[in-house]
């Protein structure tokens, strides 16, 4: 998760206070649909799996926790 | 100071969209008998042109070998094409929204045209990749909540500059491609094709938004107007990217995909090639006043 907390700050440097793991970052813009491939390709580094859109939805990149969860955890299910 | 869409076809849009219909009429061909598809694609060389590859003029390039070039030049190739079919979906989408929609009266003769040709295209490329590579590449856009959240003047201008630069970008590489005699003439043919109907389609496309910013900048807020154009500059931007895709490069052999595209995009030559693709693009956004640097 710290790569992840990595790269929110380096995309939005007017970002300085602590993201919290419930924050809504879609709706606070720190990850818009400009940057989601870049952050995609983040996530399957990360993990080593691929993830399949058709799987998702836009609600699985909403907060740190949901993003944990759904693609990093160990026993996360691959989505591809 | 009237913001309606209708109010925004100027003169000038009214004539493209007369002498645009004109030409799609007279140009009228039938896609599915145009093309050779031979069974097997005999190429002996690239698929794509070699400077239109992400890896070209970088150090990158260096350490790979012929084989590895060809199968990347390969699966890049399915890469473009499934992303042609992928952008033509999102803008056949808007594009059908808008037909005979209150304020569109004037451009939709010419969407009726547009929609049309757009379908074939996407048929001829999704067939291309289907025969040829086995596949298309998936998506990798998702909608976000937040987009098309602006004023109806903000997003029509945000929606048909999405579809002019996908295009203008698209088109940088069907021109070079169609005349590059060293590729296998089907792949020259459909890119020559979609090069000589996707002209109307950016002449179009050039005075809707042209006209779009006019009214924009006449009767929008500064707000909108610096979110018009920051969002202008990161779309760009995020078009060349997606260019760069970690499927490709497994696909074609490459060890560490991921570190290999970071590496390529932080390449100087890159900043380069992506000027020649986008050239047109930010030339015409500065004209119109459409790029943060360049405010009127």
């Amino acid at each position: 998760m710290e790569r992840v907390i990595e790269w929110l700050r380096a995309k939005n440097p007017e970002l300085t206070g602590e993201v919290g793991d419930d924050a809504d970052l879609i709706e606070s813009r720190l990850i818009d649909s400009l940057q989601f491939l870049e952050f995609i390709y983040l996530l399957e580094d990360i993990s080593g799996r691929t993830i399949d859109l058709q799987e998702v939805t836009v609600d699985d990149f909403r907060t740190l926790t949901r993003i944990q969860e759904r693609f990093l955890s160990p026993d996360a299910v691959e989505v591809g | 100071m009237p913001t309606g869409i209708g109010q925004v076809w100027d003169e000038e849009v009214r004539a493209a969209v007369d002498r645009l219909t004109e030409a799609s009429t007279e140009h009228y061909y039938n896609p599915y008998k145009t093309f050779d598809w031979p069974a097997d694609l005999q190429v002996d060389g690239l698929w794509m042109s070699a400077d239109l590859m992400t890896v070209h003029g970088t150090e990158a390039a260096e350490q790979l070998d012929d084989e590895q070039l060809r199968a990347l030049s390969k699966w890049e190739s399915v890469n473009f094409y499934s992303l042609n079919v992928h952008g033509i979906r999102e803008l056949m989408f808007e594009v059908t929204n808008r037909l005979y929609a209150p304020g569109f009266e004037v451009p939709t003769p010419f969407f009726h045209h547009f929609l049309g040709e757009e379908n074939e295209h996407m048929w001829f490329f999704a067939e291309f990749c289907l025969r040829y590579g086995g596949k298309l590449y998936p998506s990798r856009a998702m909608a976000f909540p937040g987009d098309g959240k602006g004023s109806a003047l903000l997003d029509n201008f945000i929606v048909f500059s999405r579809i002019l630069i996908f295009e203008q970008i698209v088109d940088h590489f069907n021109s070079r491609m169609a005349a590059d005699t060293s590729l296998n003439e089907t792949i020259r043919a459909i890119n020559r094709v979609h090069h000589q109907d996707e002209s109307r389609h950016i002449a179009f496309g050039c005075q809707l938004v042209r006209a779009l910013f006019e009214r924009l900048l006449a009767a929008g807020n500064e707000e909108e107007i610096s979110a018009a154009r920051r969002y202008i500059e990161r779309y760009i931007q995020a078009s060349l990217e997606q260019l760069y895709s970690i499927d490709v490069y497994r696909d074609s052999g490459i060890p560490d995909p991921f570190a290999f595209r970071t590496r390529l995009l932080a390449d100087p030559a890159r900043q380069q090639a992506h000027q020649a693709i986008a050239g047109r693009t930010y030339a015409f956004y500065n004209r119109i006043g459409a790029l943060p640097c360049t405010p009127r």
